[in-house]
This record gives structure tokens, sequence and C-alpha cells, in this order.
């Protein structure tokens, strides 16, 4: 049992090192022996070092932790760093508990014993406590770490890759930053000096974010507010404005929630129409029907909402009205000059797909018939050329469609 | 290059089946079934067809002589495509159009050849649950949709997973080479796309001579206004950043316009749920107003270098 005495006076590099398998397994079986039980004593013999009994001293200590979780009361058992963020309720994961948990974690041991399975628990359970997206969250989590201990201080140590396992965590917290976007600030970079130095690998990815995501900040030609408005009307609008790509274009709301109507349904219509679709429509034949036809969908940011559009089929005679969709001002010098225009906007002389006219567009609460009547009836009152004529509904919820084109 | 890959595998210089994604591996066995992801219906519908060819027909004399020199037969015409491939890079009867020429239409899709000239894929390839489809839509444009799924594949290696992704298929030359558009005389990349609202990347992988370079790829986004409008983009090549394995890379470069293998594009936006694309054609233009050559630095990143700059022998603050 000589063996088992040596095991036992260094427990935590025991766990560290033994577990097979890359990085992410290593982050799944976070397992953290905080003071060890005399159940272990029980476990099989087998010679020390050898991955056998490195598995099956695993597997026991796992069991044990399970155990543990039967009994709390017992404080010298084997405890999981998940467990510790899972035995928070529910209901009451928030901000404050997570920090709580880190905070009872640093404060526990001043050698801060098995922070790199405490921190890859952290990463994993961020999202349930809605913190994935906190830089200030972050930031304590790389406070986590023991500072000036994984400073490289002589050039051998510089050279090669100076706790590589520790290092790795801190690339795991900069990259799980970076793919919930968040831009890391001068407290972060204090800290990555203060654990792992300058010339540090998490010190290069740090710095590898502040140079992209700047790049690309600002390059969304469509931009939300974030977070999204609440509010089902206000996202309407957002949305509406958005697509139709007019700063003159009308917003109207035609029915609030809790506007009192014959039809007794409690929902919004809202509808855009700029002043071009309204001189079309006014232009539309009497004999020649227009369609509202959705529903559509439309993303903004991770929500959707669902469009409906009044459009009309592209008749005979206004192949070339389509096409002047996306005319340019002509001026003298390119009015006779196909040559010349053609060298200013090439791409215009890419013949449009030949689709009708879109004279308007609504968001409804409920995308039911009896809404999508009541934005033709506002319709009707500000174009009075569409009480004669033709309205057909040719309406299919986006799902059928998109399983129709499948 | 040619002769190297020739000397490998005579397959290759025969035109025999080779795997459908690599040159590197030879014979029909590597090739898996819809490698890709293409549509599964028209896949089984040619293997059905294949199956009956090779099942229902005995092997007759005929068959059989022209199997004995299907070898012969397939080399002459490779030769042949090569002779014409010659001639018309000598004779030169485009020059004008090269010199003169301000924008070309790559892709137009007008109906299903030119679908198929593009192909699929998704997470799916990795175990994961996103879907993607390619079909012709009600206005004989391209149809780019499916539904992306965040789940991550219980493999314990992959940590991300959603995404969705179309990219042309690599045009082949005679002998089986990789052929490359050039885009050299063009320095704007437009599309002509209808959207949903979700945010897109447009990739493009250029030839590259060294292993470490296969996995290169230009990319940028590009964002749908959604909507029934269509939407115009412009997209300069100086834009374009170099990754690769899914990661920028810290030592950029410009895309090298002249050797494009492939251009794709690429949906991952970590939103879980349906997506779809509307495209009409693809093309470059030549922007004479975009100077930009490359919108990042370029400059030495690495360690400090020592500089051996002579010490000049009279400096101004001697005088």
């Amino acid at each position: 049992m000589a063996h088992f005495s040596r095991i036992f006076s260094r427990p935590v590099q025991l766990c560290v090192r033994t577990v097979p398998g890359g990085l992410f397994q290593q982050c799944r079986n976070s397992l953290c022996i905080t003071t060890y039980s005399r159940a272990v004593q029980k476990g099989p013999v087998c010679p020390p070092g050898s991955y056998r009994q490195v598995a099956l001293l695993h597997s026991s200590a796992q069991h044990l932790a399970k155990k543990d979780t039967q009994e709390r009361n017992d404080t010298r058992a084997l405890v999981l760093h998940k467990q510790v963020f899972e035995d928070v309720d529910p209901d009451v994961r928030t901000k404050a508990n997570f920090l709580k948990v880190l905070d009872n974690f640093t404060k526990k041991d001043i050698r801060r014993r098995g922070h790199v399975e405490f921190i890859y628990a952290a990463l994993a359970k961020m999202k349930d406590f809605g913190v994935h997206k906190d830089l200030e969250v972050y930031n304590k989590l790389l406070d986590v770490f023991p500072k000036n201990v994984f400073v490289p201080t002589n050039f051998i140590q510089a050279l090669y890759n100076h706790y590589p396992r520790q290092q790795e965590t801190g690339i795991a917290i900069l990259e799980q930053m970076e793919y919930n976007g968040v831009m890391p600030s001068a407290d972060t970079a204090d800290l990555i000096i203060k654990v792992f130095g300058f010339r540090s690998h998490p010190m290069k990815k740090f710095r590898r974010i502040l140079y992209w995501f700047p790049k690309f900040k600002h390059i969304n030609p469509f931009p939300l507010p974030d977070p999204l408005p609440a509010d089902p009307v206000d996202l309407a609008r957002l949305a509406l404005r958005r697509m139709a790509d007019d700063r003159k274009a009308e917003f109207k709301i035609y029915q609030r929630e809790e506007d009192e109507t014959e039809s007794n349904i409690k929902t919004y219509v809202t509808s855009i129409q700029t002043v071009e679709q309204q001189q079309m429509l006014a232009e539309h034949p009497k004999d020649v029907p227009v369609y509202v036809e959705g529903s559509f969908r439309l993303w903004l940011k991770d929500k959707q909402v669902y469009y409906h559009i009044l459009r009309s089929d592209l008749l005979g005679g206004t192949k070339a009205q389509a096409m002047k969709e996306r005319e340019w001002v002509e001026d003298d010098m390119t009015k006779n000059d196909e040559q010349r225009r053609r060298w200013l906007d090439p791409v215009a002389f890419v013949e449009n797909v030949p689709e009708g006219p879109v004279f308007a567009m609504c968001i409804t609460g409920s995308s039911c018939q009896e809404s999508l009547n009541t934005w033709i009836k506002g319709l009707q009152e500000d174009n009075p050329a569409l009480k004669k004529i033709p309205v057909v509904f040719k309406l299919s919820s986006a799902s059928t469609q998109l399983a129709a084109a499948q | 290059m040619m002769t190297i890959r020739t000397l490998r595998s005579p397959q290759l210089a025969l035109g025999v089946r080779v795997c459908g994604r690599c040159w590197r591996h030879d014979g029909p066995r590597h090739q898996r079934a819809d490698p890709l992801g293409t549509d599964g219906a028209r896949t089984e519908a040619k293997q059905e067809v294949d199956g009956a060819q090779t099942a229902a027909r005995p092997k007759g004399f005929r068959t059989k002589v022209a199997e004995f020199f299907r070898p012969a037969r397939d080399t002459i015409n490779e030769v042949r495509k090569y002779a014409n491939e010659t001639w018309t890079f000598m004779k030169r009867d485009d020059l004008e159009q090269l010199m003169f020429e301000d924008s070309r239409v790559l892709w137009k899709f007008r109906g299903p050849e030119d679908i198929d000239q593009w192909m699929v894929a998704s997470d799916k390839e990795m175990g994961g649950k996103s879907e993607a489809h390619l079909t012709l839509s009600e206005n004989n444009t391209a149809f780019f949709h499916g539904v992306t799924n965040l789940e991550v594949p219980k493999d314990g290696v992959t940590r991300y997973s959603g995404y969705a992704a179309m990219r042309s298929k690599q045009q082949q030359a005679a002998f089986n080479r990789r052929s490359q558009m050039d885009f050299s005389p063009f320095n704007v990349l437009n599309l002509r796309v209808r959207g949903d609202g979700r945010s897109y990347m447009i990739t493009m992988a250029a030839e590259g001579y060294f292993s470490s370079q296969w996995d290169d790829l230009w990319c940028y986004f590009f964002f749908t206004r959604g909507g029934p409008h269509w939407q115009d983009i412009h997209i300069p090549f100086s834009k374009f950043f170099l990754t690769s394995k899914g990661r920028v890379q810290d030592a950029q470069c410009p895309v090298p316009k002249d050797r494009i293998n492939t251009i794709g594009i690429t949906l991952g936006d970590k939103i879980n749920g349906p997506f779809e694309l509307e495209i009409d054609f693809m093309g470059v233009t030549m922007d004479l107003t975009h100077k930009e050559e490359f919108a990042y630095e370029q400059y030495y990143q690495g360690p400090r270098r020592k500089r051996f700059t002579k010490k000049p022998l009279l400096s101004t603050k001697d005088w």
C-alpha cells in the first residue's frame, strides 16, 4: 500500500494529470478531490501509475461523488465541481449566485487547488446562469487563477509551453467570450498579464480578439438595438422599416391589442407603405386582382416575425416597369450612351427577375385572416383605388412553404 | 503537378472514377455515397440507373471489347480535351474581352442545370442536426434553405455545431486537373439575393500548392435585409480575410484572384431555426472607384527582429 500513501499525499495532481483524453474530455470529466475519504482506500490494488489504476480510481471517485450528493453532510467526501453549480436551485440561477460560487471557491484555498476543473465547470454552466454575455463575470473567472505562478521567469520557461494546461484554460475562457461576442476590457488584459505574463498564449488570443472584433463591429448595414424591444409593435416597426428600405415609408398601426373590434380578436395590425407603392396601387387596373400573400419569415437577431405582403402578378405591359425598379439617375452624359452606363454600373444590366410589384407589407400579432381583413380595410382608407380592386388571399404558413419546397 | 499525380495513380490519367472529393484517393471504393449531402433523391435515382445497367445486362462480347478499350478511349478523350484547352489558350481570341471586359456573370440561376453546378453541405457530416437544401424556387432562382441546429454532436470532440453551406463544384480540366477561375481584371464580387434577415458569409477557396494551403478560405460577411425586395450586394475582394479550418489567421494576405477554385455561401450565425436565401445571380465587376488593395494590416507580427541598420556617419544630433 506504499503507493497509495503517495497518491494521497498529492491527490489533486493525480486527478489533474491522469485523466486520459483531450481537452474536452478532461473538461467534461472535471473532477476534483478536495478532501480524500477513507473509502478510496478500499479501491482495487494496481501497480502505481498504470492506466488501469487511474481508471479504476477515477470511477470509484465518481461513484463517491454520486454518493456525496445523497449525503450532503459529509464534508470530507469527494465533490464534482459541476455539482457545485448544479446544486444552485434553477430558480435562483442568477449572476449574484454565480459570483457567490466563484467567491466560495477562491476563498476556500489560497492555492486555488483544482482551479482548472473548476473553471471548465463554470464555463459550461454560464449559460444556465445567464451570465454568458457578461464581461464582469469573465473577469472574475480569470481572477480564479493564482497570480504570478504561471508567469515564466527564465528563457527556458518562456521558450517552451509553460503550464500548458492552465494556458489552455485561459484560452478557453477567452474563446467563450469570443463566441458570445464579449469584448474584453483593459481589466481582462491586466488579469491575463498577472496570471500568465505578457508573452503568453492567452495574451495572444486576447490581442487577436482586440484586433478583429472592432473590424467587424459595425459592418452590418441593418443594425438592430441590443436588446431587441420587448413590445411586439415596436419589433414590428423595426421589421417593417427594415424591409421597406425607404425612409419616407409610412408606418401605420391599424389596430392595437387593447382596441375593441367587432371580430373580437385581440391582436395588433401594423402596416408599411411607401409613396411609390401608393402610386402604383392607384394606377393598378381595376379588373386585375391583387394578392395577400404570406406568411413569410423575417429574422431579427434570434427572434422571428412573420409578415404578409400585398402584391400583384406581373402584367404584360409592365415588364419594363419592373426593370425600372432599380432605375438610376440619368443625366446628359449617360442618357444615350449605353456603354458608359454599363461602365458605371455593370450589375444593372443583369436583367431582373420578372416579378410583379409589391404594394404594402404588414405584420400582425396572430397572422390570421381576421387581422388581415383589418389591414386591408385600413389600406382601403389610405388607397381609395383598392376599394375597387378584387383582393385574393393566398395564405400558408412559412413552415408549410418550406416543406413544399423540399 | 499533373505528372506527379498521374504517376501516383494511373487511374487519374485515364479518367477512371475517382473519389468525388479529392484527387488523392483512387478507385471508387473511397467514394462515399452522397459525400456532401447533395439532394438524396437524385443520387438514389442515379444509383438505380447504374445498378440496372450493371445488373440486368449480361456481359456480351461487345461489352467486353468496349471494356477492354475503355482506358485507351478515355485517355484519347483526355488528350483531346487537353489539346483543345491548349489551343484555346494559345490562340487567345478572348484577348479583347480580357482587356476591356468590365463585368462577368459567374452564375445566373435560371434552371436546374445551374443548380447542378453547386453542392450543399451542413454539419450533418460531423454528426450535427442541421439541414441544407439547394433547389430551384418558383421564380426560377436558386433557393438555399434548410434549418440550422446548434446541438453539438455528442462525440466528445466537437465543440461547436450549426452551419449550412453551399459551394460551387470544382471545375475540372483534362486529366482530372482542377481548373481555376481568374478574376484578376475585377475587384468586386456581386450578388443579388433575397434573404430572411440572417447574416451569411461568402467564402472563396484558392488553389494552393502546399498541403497547409488546402484549407485556406477567404471569407467575408453579407447581411440580408429580408422582405420581398431583392437586394444587391457588392463585396470588394480587398475585404476578404484569410481563414483556415474555421480560424481567422494572423498573417493575412489578399485573396489570390487569379486562381479561385470554388465560391461558396455559408450560414453559421448561432441561431436555431429555418433559413431561406434566394439567389438570383453571382458575378464579378471592376469598380474603378474602389482603390483599396487590402483592408487588413499586413505588417510583420512575429517577435521583434533585430534591425541591422547602419548608424549614420553624421546624425542630426551632432550638428
